[in-house]
C-alpha cells in the first residue's frame, strides 16, 4: 500500500526519467518513510496543477543589466547617467526610457528593485539566480524551470518540457537528462536536427529497419536492456519530430500584426515562440539576451529596445489570449551594475541592489516594491534575496519550495531552501 | 559574457561574513533536509597575511609574479629540507606484484560460488578486439584488425593484443579523456581562462603514456601550480578556484572515492565522518590562489597562474555561531591517531604533507579508489559503486578480490599499465555480457556488464567508421577537410547552443561533441540515458548524412561497387561499423528489406543509418 503510493509519486513527478531514480528513492527507508504522507499528498495537488497546464517564461538578460538604465532610473543624480525617466501606464510608476513598448503594459507589471545578494561573478550569479544555490562539485542543482517542468508539466505533452530560446542555459542537473532544456539558437529557425534529411517515409521505414535489426541481433546477446531504454529514447525523440506541436517552431503561420508587434530581432521573435510553446503546453520556456555586461557604456538602447518590445507583447498578447494567469513571466539577469559611473563611462558587476520584474500568475501588476536610495549604493527599503524571489515564483506557480528532490548520492534537496515569500506580490 | 575578475571592478567577497551569507553557503553544503536549522561550514584562509618566516630553502619555491617557461612542476618533496617542524615522509617501497590472472580468477570463483549461477561463456576473439580496443584505445577496431586478430593462430594473441594496445598514443590519450571528464563533471570554476582541460589532457597524456605510477600523477595534481595556459596539472585545482573547502571534498571523492565533504557543515549522516575532520582536511589546502598574469594580449586570452604561498591559517565556522570562528591544524581524517603536525607549516608543505598522506602506501583507500574505477570500466560493474562513493564503511562486492588487487597494486608502486594488463587478462574480464534482465545478468561478474560508451568514444568510433575528419588522434590531422570539419562543428553548435566558451584551437569539434554527449565518468552506468538531442544529432545531422550516402568515395560507395554479393557486402559494411559479422537472423532481415526497397544504394544507406543509429553501436560490450 504504502509502496505503491512512492510509486505514484515516483511516476507523476520524475515520469521521463523513470525507474532508476525512483527505484533510488524507495531504498531510503526511514528517511523516505517519514515524508510520505506529506508525498503522497502532494501529488494529489500535482495532478490537479497539470491539468491547469500552469507555466513560466524567464527572459534572461545574460550580463548583468544596469537597473539604472531599466526599472530603477535616477535622473538628477550623478549616479543616474543621462538616462531620463518616463512614464508609464501605471500613473507614479515611472522606469528608464528605451522601455516605451513595456511601458504600457505596466499595469500588468511589477518591479521589485530591492534585489540584493552577494554574488558578483557571472558563472557563479548565473547558476545561483537559475538554481537558488551556489555551485558546488557535488551536487548539480537543477535549473529552476526544470524543477518548475517536473512539478507542472503534463506527461503526455510530446515536446521537451523545458526549453531555452538564444542559446544554452543551466541544466535539468539531479532531475536527470529527461528535463534538460531544449536549446533553440535561432527563433527564427527550426531547432537543429528535427528535420530528417530524408523523407517522413523513409525515415519511418529506417526506424522499424533499425528496431528488426535490434530484435534478431544484439537483444539476444545481452544488450536486451539497454535496447529497451534506447528504443524508449527514440520513440520519444521520432514522436517530437512528428509530432503536431511542432508547428509551434514555425513563426511565419503567426498573425502578422503581432509577429511584427514582438519585433523583428531575435529576442522579440524568441518571446513570440515562447507564448507559442507555452500555448501549445510547454512548461517552461527561458528567452535569453545577450551582451548586458556593459563595463563600456550606457547608451543601451540597442538592446533595451528589443527586450523591451518583446517583453511588452509577451504580456498584451498573452493577456489576450487568456494565458496570462496561468503563465509567470520573469525579467532578470545575474546580478545589477554599479551605481556610480566608470572611468570607462560604463557600470560594472554589482549585486548589492539590483531590479527584476515578474507578471502573471496572480502576480499583482502596477507597483514597485521596494527601493534603493537616492544614489542606488544601498537598499533603502524592503531588501529582496534570491531565494525570497524564488519561494515567491513558487508561490505563483503553486509550488511546494520546501519539497526534496534526491542528488545522485542520495542527498535531499529543498526546491528553495529557505526564503520568505515577498506578500506583495500577491493581491 | 565572461570577463573574468578585474581589479578596480566591484566583486562579490568570496569570504563571506555574518548570516546573511549563510544562506548561501548553507545550501551549498547542505546534506540533509533538516540542515535548515544547521550552521554551515565557512573556511577562510588567510594566506599571505601570516607572518612572514623566513623562507628555507625548498620550502615556497614559487614567487608570486615568478614566471617560468615550462612551469606546473609540483616542487619536489625532499623530507628534510623544508621546515624542520614537518615529519618525514613515509618512504616509498616497491615489492613488484605477485598475484597472477589465474589467482584473482581462482578468487574470484570463490566469490561467486555461493551465487550459483553459470558464469559467462569467454567472449569469442570477435567480441574480445572489440571490447580490448574500446577500452584501452577509446577507438573500435578497423575491419581489417578485427579480421586479422580472428586469423591469428597464435595462442597467447589476446595478452599481445593487450600488451601491444597500451602502448599506442591512443591508450593515453583516451585515459587523459576520462580523468578530464572525472573533474570537469565535478567543477565549479566555469571560466575557461583559468580551467585550460586541453593543456591538462596532454599533460596526464604524457605521464600515461610513460607508465609513471599513480601516486606521482596524484600529487602533481595535487599540488602543481603554474599557468594555466600550460601543459600542466593545474586545471585539477582551478576547476575548483584551488578553493581549500572543494579541495577536500574532490581530493577525497577523486582519490580516496571517499564523499568527506558530506560533513562539511555538520557531521555525516550515514557515515562517521565528523564535521571536524572534513575541516582539518580542507586546512591542507589553504594559502592557495588564481592570479592574473600580466595583460591580455591582444586578441588573446587572459593568463592566469596558480599560486601557493604563505603560512596559511585555516579556519572553520563555529556551528553556533557562523560570524565565529577557530582555527584548525592540518590532519587527515583516515589517520585519526597520527601525532599532530607542528603549527606554522607553509601552504607548500602543508599540501605536500596532504599528498603524503593521500598517496601512502599505507592508505589503503588510494589504491582501491584506482582499482575500483578502473575495474568499474572494464568489467560494467564496479566492486563499489558509485565509484566515487566508497571508503571504510561502504560494503564492496568480492571485497577479497579488491583488496588482493589494491594491496599488490599498491605495493607494486602504483603500476597503471600492470593493473591494465592483469585485470583484462583474466577470464573474469574475458566473459561475454549479460543483460540485467536475466537472474544470473543481476549477479555481479558473473558475467561483463554492457555499457554506454563514453562521449569521446562514440566521436571516435563515428570518425573512424564513416571516415570523418573531425576526432582524427591528435590535433594535427583533424581540419584538413575544413568545409567537412566546419559544417558538423556547426551542426553541433547548433545543437548544443553554447552562447560563449565556443570552441578553442583545432578540437573544437570534439568539445562542442563532449557538450552534447558527455556524461560524468562517476555515474553509475544505470543511471546514463541518452538525450533527445543526441538522438536528433545521430538521426537527422547533414553532415552525418552525407557521409552515409553511397557517393564513389564513401565507405558505403566502396562496399557496394566491390561487387554484386549482398551477403559479402553485408559482412564487410557489419565487420566496419560493428566490427562482427550479422548473424542469420539479421541477413534475412536485411535480405527482405533491400528485395522490398528495390534500390539497392538506398537500402544500403539505410541499414548503415540503423547500425550507427542502434544500441550496439554506442555500446562496450
Amino acid at each position: 500500500m504504502m509502496e505503491k503510493a512512492i510509486l505514484k509519486v515516483a511516476m507523476n513527478s520524475q515520469g521521463v526519467i523513470g525507474r532508476r531514480g525512483f527505484l533510488k528513492g524507495i531504498g531510503l527507508g526511514a528517511a523516505g518513510l517519514a515524508g510520505l504522507s506529506f508525498t503522497d499528498l502532494l501529488a494529489v495537488h500535482a495532478e490537479e496543477l497539470r491539468k491547469k497546464q500552469m507555466s513560466c517564461i524567464l527572459l534572461w538578460m545574460a550580463g548583468g543589466p544596469s537597473q539604472m538604465e531599466t526599472f530603477d532610473p535616477k535622473p538628477g543624480n550623478a549616479n543616474g547617467g543621462d538616462t531620463k525617466a518616463i512614464s508609464t501606464a501605471v500613473p507614479g510608476i515611472q522606469i528608464a526610457h528605451g522601455w516605451e513598448a513595456l511601458a504600457k503594459e505596466m499595469k500588468d507589471v511589477t518591479v521589485i528593485r530591492s534585489m540584493t545578494n552577494k554574488e558578483g561573478n557571472h558563472q557563479r550569479a548565473t547558476y545561483q539566480l537559475h538554481t537558488g544555490y551556489a555551485p558546488t562539485g557535488t551536487v548539480k542543482h537543477p535549473n529552476f524551470g526544470c524543477v518548475v517542468a517536473n512539478e507542472l508539466s503534463d506527461q503526455s505533452f510530446d515536446l521537451p518540457h523545458a526549453i531555452s530560446i538564444g542559446g544554452g542555459t543551466i541544466g535539468s542537473g539531479l532531475l536527470g537528462v529527461g528535463l534538460e532544456p531544449f536549446v533553440v539558437q535561432d527563433p527564427k529557425k527550426p531547432p537543429s536536427n528535427v528535420i530528417p534529411p530524408v523523407s517522413e517515409l523513409r525515415f519511418k521505414r529506417r526506424l522499424n529497419l533499425m528496431h528488426n535489426l535490434e530484435m534478431s541481433g544484439f537483444v539476444q546477446t545481452g544488450g536486451a536492456d539497454k535496447i529497451k531504454d534506447h528504443t524508449s529514447l527514440y520513440k520519444q525523440t521520432a514522436d517530437m519530430i512528428m509530432s503536431r506541436h511542432m508547428r509551434a517552431f514555425d513563426l511565419s503561420s503567426e498573425d502578422p500584426r503581432i509577429r511584427a508587434a514582438y519585433g523583428d530581432t531575435a529576442f522579440g521573435q524568441g518571446c513570440l515562440l515562447a507564448r507559442r510553446l507555452v500555448q501549445v503546453g510547454a512548461t517552461f520556456v527561458e528567452v535569453r539576451s545577450n551582451g548586458w555586461d556593459t563595463h563600456n557604456e550606457l547608451d543601451i538602447r540597442k538592446k533595451t529596445e528589443p527586450v523591451s518590445a518583446g517583453f511588452g507583447s509577451l504580456v498584451a498578447d498573452l493577456r489576450s489570449k487568456g494565458l496570462l494567469e496561468k503563465t509567470l513571466v520573469v525579467w532578470m539577469g545575474e546580478f545589477g551594475r554599479t551605481p556610480k559611473i566608470s572611468a570607462r563611462g560604463g557600470r560594472d558587476h554589482f549585486p548589492r541592489v539590483f531590479n527584476v520584474a515578474l507578471a502573471g500568475s496572480g502576480i499583482k501588476g502596477g507597483q514597485v516594491i521596494g527601493a534603493s536610495s537616492a544614489d542606488g549604493n544601498e537598499v533603502k527599503d524592503r531588501p529582496v534575496q534570491v531565494n525570497d524571489l524564488l519561494v515567491s515564483m513558487c508561490h505563483a506557480l503553486k509550488i511546494d519550495p520546501t519539497k526534496e528532490n534526491m542528488s545522485s548520492v542520495g542527498r535531499p534537496i529543498k526546491i528553495v531552501d529557505g526564503g520568505k515569500l515577498v506578500k506583495e506580490l500577491f493581491a | 559574457m565572461a570577463k573574468g575578475v578585474s581589479a578596480g571592478r566591484f566583486e562579490a567577497r568570496r569570504v563571506v561574513k555574518g548570516t546573511k551569507g549563510m544562506a548561501r553557503f548553507m545550501s551549498k553544503g547542505s546534506r540533509c533536509c533538516w540542515s535548515f536549522l544547521v550552521v554551515v561550514a565557512l573556511a577562510i584562509a588567510s594566506g599571505p597575511m601570516a607572518p612572514a618566516a623566513p623562507e628555507k630553502p625548498g620550502a615556497t619555491k614559487e614567487k608570486a609574479k615568478g614566471k617560468k617557461k615550462g612551469g606546473g612542476k609540483a616542487p619536489e618533496h625532499k623530507s628534510g629540507e623544508n621546515s624542520p617542524k614537518a615529519p618525514p615522509r613515509i618512504k616509498k617501497t616497491i615489492t613488484p606484484p605477485t598475484i597472477t590472472p589465474a589467482e584473482i580468477d581462482s578468487l574470484m570463483d570463490k566469490s561467486l560460488a555461493s551465487s550459483k549461477v553459470p558464469l559467462a561463456s569467454p567472449t569469442t576473439d570477435v567480441e574480445f578486439i572489440r571490447r580490448a580496443h574500446l577500452d584501452l584505445t577509446g577507438v573500435p577496431p578497423s575491419a581489417e584488425q578485427v579480421v586479422g586478430f580472428v586469423r591469428t593462430k597464435e595462442p597467447d594473441k589476446r595478452a599481445k593484443l593487450i600488451e601491444y594496445l597500451l602502448n599506442t598514443p591512443e591508450y593515453s590519450r583516451n585515459w587523459a579523456h576520462y580523468w578530464r571528464d572525472v573533474i570537469q563533471f565535478h567543477a565549479t570554476n566555469q571560466n575557461g581562462n583559468q580551467v585550460r582541460y586541453a593543456g591538462f589532457e596532454k599533460w596526464l597524456a604524457g605521464q600515461l603514456a610513460k607508465n609513471r605510477p599513480w601516486d606521482e600523477i596524484a600529487r602533481e595534481m595535487m599540488t602543481a601550480t603554474g599557468e594555466t595556459d600550460e601543459e600542466n596539472a593545474v586545471a585539477f585545482q582551478t576547476s575548483h578556484e584551488a578553493q581549500a573547502v572543494e579541495m577536500s571534498g574532490e581530493v577525497s571523492r577523486v582519490f580516496l572515492g571517499i564523499q568527506i565533504q558530506c560533513a562539511q557543515c555538520h557531521d555525516h549522516p550515514n557515515d562517521s565522518w565528523k564535521r571536524e575532520q572534513f575541516h582539518q582536511f580542507a586546512a591542507f589546502f589553504a594559502g592557495a590562489k588564481i592570479q592574473r598574469v600580466g595583460d591580455r594580449k591582444a586578441g588573446g586570452p587572459q593568463i592566469f597562474e596558480l599560486v601557493v604561498q604563505g603560512r596559511p591559517t585555516y579556519k572553520m565556522p563555529d556551528k553556533a555561531d557562523p560570524t565565529k570562528s577557530s582555527p584548525v591544524e592540518p590532519r587527515f581524517f583516515l589517520k585519526p591517531d597520527a601525532k599532530p603536525l607542528p603549527p606554522g607549516l607553509t601552504a607548500e608543505e602543508r599540501r605536500q604533507i596532504a599528498a603524503d598522506y593521500v598517496t601512502s602506501q599505507d592508505n589503503p583507500w588510494f589504491a582501491k579508489a584506482f582499482v575500483n574505477r578502473v575495474w568499474y570500466v572494464l568489467m560494467g560493474e564496479g566492486f563499489y559503486s558509485p565509484v566515487d562513493d566508497m571508503g571504510p564503511e561502504r560494503e564492496a562486492k568480492a571485497p577479497e578480490v579488491i583488496d588482493a588487487i589494491a594491496s599488490q597494486w599498491a605495493k607494486g608502486g602504483y603500476d597503471i599499465k600492470w593493473l591494465f594488463r592483469t585485470i583484462m587478462n583474466t577470464q573474469a574480464y574475458q566473459r561475454e555480457i549479460r543483460s540485467t534482465y536475466s537472474a544470473s545478468g543481476k549477479v555481479a561478474f558473473a558475467a561483463v556488464a554492457p555499457a554506454r560508451l563514453r562521449s569521446d568514444q562514440i566521436l571516435d568510433s563515428l570518425a573512424t567508421v564513416l571516415g570523418l575528419p573531425l576526432g582524427k588522434p591528435e590535433g594535427g590531422g583533424e581540419m584538413t577537410k575544413k568545409g567537412q570539419a566546419k559544417g558538423l562543428a556547426a551542426d553541433l553548435k547548433d545543437a548544443v547552443g553554447k552562447t560563449k566558451g565556443g570552441p578553442k584551437g583545432g578540437d573544437g569539434g570534439r568539445k562542442l561533441f563532449n557538450d552534447l554527449f558527455g556524461v560524468d565518468p562517476s555515474t553509475p552506468y544505470d543511471d546514463v540515458l541518452g538525450t533527445i538531442p543526441q538522438a536528433l544529432f545521430l538521426m537527422n545531422s547533414s553532415q552525418l548524412n552525407n557521409a552515409m550516402r553511397a557517393n564513389p568515395n564513401s565507405l558505403l560507395g566502396k562496399i557496394l561497387t566491390s561487387g554484386p554479393d549482398d551477403r559479402r557486402a553485408l559482412n564487410m559494411l557489419y565487420l566496419h561499423v560493428l566490427a562482427r559479422e550479422p548473424t542469420q537472423k539479421e541477413i534475412k532481415v536485411l535480405h527482405g528489406y533491400i528485395a522490398r526497397v528495390g534500390n539497392r544504394a538506398e537500402a544500403y544507406e539505410d541499414i548503415l543509418w540503423s547500425l550507427i543509429n542502434s544500441t550496439e553501436f554506442i555500446t562496450r560490450r
